[in-house]
């Protein structure tokens, strides 16, 4: 093959070859632009070489002092954090799925004909949903005092919030033969709802609580940094004391709980649902 | 068991009596109250022993529920129909300063999500078990990501800001690498669906395995990698208002300041910007997914 | 004279196995397998399916590792590559497969230009900036099986005739000295089936590259190539001209007369 063979399909099939003159122009300058508006955002969030080096510095020297990790003995109080926790994450996780299950039956456009309602139950789970757990943690740290019942408490309404928007698509993608099928033997709405509409749904909210559950776990963690119980009220003072191997200590120990919890929730929706194969192969 | 042989036998196709048929009913249905009896009573005690840890008091949250009202009641601001604009621009006082705190929330959250999901993209590929380049690297990647998940966010921003100073660095490293275990380990699941026989064709011409997953497994992970990168960013946004509570940026730090000092219309004013910015995005990023999910139903047809 | 698709590579360049097992657990998909095949031969390997044809062209191109035994391509002892010789191994001794193998969200040029991944530079084509002399050898290749055309569209949405001549110009633009076909025809029609038997053909005729391909059809292999292969259970049971394939020596390699008329 020729160089003008080569020369002319090139300019026979220019879609096939990199851009060139403005195409090509216009390319750069869009990346040019994207990357000067990248660094610009690095810039604002206060990115620097210097600052990253420092830092990684200190960070190694903070990780050098958290070895080898010690419980100073205090591994029941530890432990009993640690039981704090989960039952935060439990009791909150059931108190939100029941009243979850009661209000997307309002929010469920083939349940609440009455739009309205629909709407106010969906708009408000929504604003719910819009603030982090942290802050419904601090907001019922200052209504009911300092504890773990403020956590359970923060933990209900946040996933109050986020159930109730699952539970109600569920419910809207349920099989529309099966509940014509119950319909058809003169069943009340009511009845048609209990025989038609929720068995279908059940399994799916089941399992949603049980993931729910499992990050709850994790973010309950986290709740007694400002106050609402469990391990993150320990995590966060030994933290603020600079004591680093009791800081390790007690996130090994999270690290530990929160797979066991994986584990039985993974274990607990195969049986549930009647199938291994949720959380993969 | 003889309660399982009846209760089989109930389902064959063999005609019963209608005595015998009571008799295995019966003994199904007790058979099947044993079994939800022994669960409730688990329930119940974890129930009970969950409350005891949690000092869960019902009495006690009646006690305050006036609080609660009086404390909503206290957020509401002072606003006339007359004088609407002075009574909002008093309630949003320090409006411009709330705004730019929004704006370095969402800005921590982007850039947090852009590096935990460039890490997570390379990681997912190292620890999917058909595409690792070797066993112990996959081990390795799984342990990694692992671990990057299960601790906080806030627990390393804690330690970031320790190291790297009070700030929105700390808390874009904080959120990026929590969110680099979280997408790494659903990457790595849609990453070990992927089709081998079109990694196997790319990888057959020579390519090394750099090239092997842009070119064989990238394209056909991409459309999941998306979808679940924007759910993590609307994460983020969340996770990235409250980093300010330990310093680490964002409008955290304003939220906190006005409920430690009670400022009440203040909490009300920034949690309703904070709402609306979480709406906007999150409606934002479903239209997005739906456009990447969209395109995908199209081609399929 | 060169043609840019035409092999680079003069020195020798026959193939030869010796002794090649390969076991799966405790299977043994290959067993002692020893076979030369010199430079520009078009060769058939027949075999029931599950005798061993896909592992032995996986192994020759070192997809995976024998177990036992050596490969050697002329004076290069294949079965010891690796890293970046490995790779070079893997670039001339392209595959084509049953299932085409594309990416089948790429469109055909990218599909194309995959094979030119492991010719240098290397780096920018992680980004997607191959060079323009790889885009002209890919377009030659496309022309060259009357794909130029489709070259935009995604691969999923051709015929599997189609794809399959997409995985040829990929196998082309590797520059291989051996092109290693994997069942090329057996998800296609009759019609595209002989199209892609007369592009391997018109390869091996012209460009001089040796073919190596696993046939389930005997009929195909009489009509297109020189010299069969056959394996049964791993083993090597006939190699020598296709004229050589009576009946009895089908029933050996097909076992029965039910699967030889399968075969047929």
């Amino acid at each position: 093959m020729t160089k003008d063979n080569i020369r002319r399909r090139r300019d026979d099939l220019p879609e096939l070859y990199p851009r060139r003159g403005i195409a090509a122009w216009r390319l750069w300058l869009t990346l040019a632009l994207g990357s000067i508006l990248f660094f610009w955002g690095l810039d604002v969030l206060g990115f620097s070489l210097q600052r990253l080096a420092s830092g990684s510095q200190r960070l190694g020297d903070v990780l050098l002092m958290m070895w080898p990790p010690q419980s100073k003995g205090q591994f029941w109080t530890y432990l009993n954090g640690i039981g704090q926790t989960l039952a935060m994450a439990f009791l909150g996780t059931l108190t939100a799925s029941i009243l979850a299950f009661v209000l997307c039956l309002f929010g469920a456009r083939n349940i609440m004909p009455l739009g309205p309602v629909r709407f106010i139950v969906r708009r408000s789970s929504d604003v719910i949903r819009g603030l982090d757990s942290l802050i419904w943690a601090i907001f019922f740290v200052s209504i009911v005092g300092i504890g773990p019942f403020a956590g359970v408490l923060a933990i209900a309404i946040n996933d109050m919030g986020v159930l109730t928007k699952l539970f109600a698509e569920a419910l809207e993608n349920t099989e529309k033969d099966q509940i014509k099928g119950v319909r058809s033997t003169g069943a009340s709405r009511i009845q048609t709802i209990r025989f038609g509409v929720l068995p279908q749904v059940i399994p799916v909210l089941v399992a949603n609580s049980l993931y729910f559950l499992e990050s709850n776990v994790r973010s309950a963690t986290i709740l007694g940094v400002v106050g609402a119980g469990g391990i993150g009220f320990y995590l966060m003072d030994r933290m603020m004391i600079s004591a680093w191997r009791e800081v390790a200590f007690i996130v090994i120990m999270i690290l530990f709980t929160v797979a066991v919890i994986d584990s039985l929730s993974r274990a607990l929706r195969a049986r549930l649902l009647g199938q291994t194969t949720i959380s993969g192969r | 068991m003889t309660d399982t042989a009846t209760s089989d036998s109930m389902v064959s196709a063999e005609p019963l009596h209608r005595s015998q048929f009571r008799a295995t009913w019966r003994a199904h249905r007790w058979q099947k109250a044993r079994v939800s009896l022994t669960g409730v009573l688990v329930l119940v005690a974890l129930i009970i022993f969950s409350a005891r840890l949690g000092e869960v008091d019902l009495a006690h949250l009646w006690d305050r529920l006036p609080r609660l009202t009086s404390y909503f009641g206290r957020m509401v601001p002072n606003l006339a129909w007359e004088t609407l604009w002075v009574d909002l621009a008093k309630w949003y006082w320090n409006g411009g300063k709330w705004l730019a705190s929004l704006w370095q929330t969402v800005l921590i959250a982007v850039y947090a999500t852009l590096f935990g999901a460039a890490l997570a993209y390379i990681f997912s590929f190292l620890a999917a078990r058909n595409l690792t380049p070797a066993p112990w690297i996959g081990i390795a990647a799984r342990r990694t990501l692992e671990f990057a998940r299960t601790v906080p966010e806030l627990v390393f921003a804690v330690l970031f800001v320790f190291a790297f100073g009070i700030g929105p660095l700390a808390g874009v490293l904080a959120i990026a690498l929590h969110s680099f275990g979280a997408l790494g380990k659903l990457f790595g699941d849609v990453a070990e669906n992927a089709n081998l026989d079109e990694v196997k064709g790319v990888r057959s011409t020579g390519a090394n395995w750099w090239q092997t997953m842009v070119y064989g497994a990238t394209p056909q992970v991409l459309p999941d990698y998306l979808s679940y990168g924007l759910l993590r960013f609307e994460i983020n946004v969340r996770a990235a208002s409250v980093l300010g509570f330990v310093g680490a940026g964002g409008i955290g730090q304003d939220l906190y300041g006005a409920i430690k000092s009670f400022h009440h219309t203040d909490i009300s004013a920034i949690a309703l910007m904070l709402i609306a910015a979480v709406i906007a995005i999150d409606s934002l990023c479903s239209w997005l997914r739906g456009r990447v999910i969209g395109q995908e139903g199209l081609r399929a047809l | 004279m060169s043609h840019p698709l035409s092999s680079m590579n003069t020195a020798d360049a026959t193939l030869n196995l010796r002794g090649v097992s390969r076991s799966f657990g405790n299977a043994k998909a290959l067993d002692g397998i020893t076979l030369s095949v010199r430079d520009g031969e078009m060769v058939a390997v027949l075999g029931r399916s599950g005798a061993g044809k896909s592992t032995l062209l996986n192994l020759i191109n070192r997809l995976i590792d024998p177990t036992e035994g050596e490969i050697w391509c002329g004076e290069r002892n294949v079965s010891q590559l690796r890293g970046r010789a490995l790779l070079d191994w893997r670039r001339e001794s392209a595959m084509i497969f049953q299932r085409f193998n594309l990416v089948s969200r790429l469109n055909v040029i990218t599909n194309v230009l995959t094979g030119r991944l492991a010719h240098a530079p290397r780096l920018p084509k992680l980004i997607g900036r191959f060079t323009d002399h790889d885009r002209d050898v890919a377009i030659d290749a496309l022309e060259a099986l009357g794909m130029a055309e489709f070259a935009l569209r995604r691969a999923d949405e051709l015929s599997g005739g189609q794809q399959q001549r997409v995985a040829i110009a990929r196998a082309l633009v590797q520059q291989p000295r051996i092109i290693l076909a994997d069942e090329p025809v057996a998800s296609l029609d009759p019609v595209n089936s002989r199209a892609v038997m007369e592009a391997l053909r018109h390869i091996n005729q012209h460009r001089g590259i040796t073919v190596l391909c696993n046939l389930h059809s005997v009929p195909l292999a009489r009509e297109y190539c020189e010299r069969a292969v056959a394996l049964a259970k791993g083993k090597l049971v006939y190699d020598g001209p296709v004229s050589g394939l009576d009946d009895a020596t089908l029933a050996v390699i097909y076992g029965s007369t039910d699967a030889l008329a399968e075969a047929h």
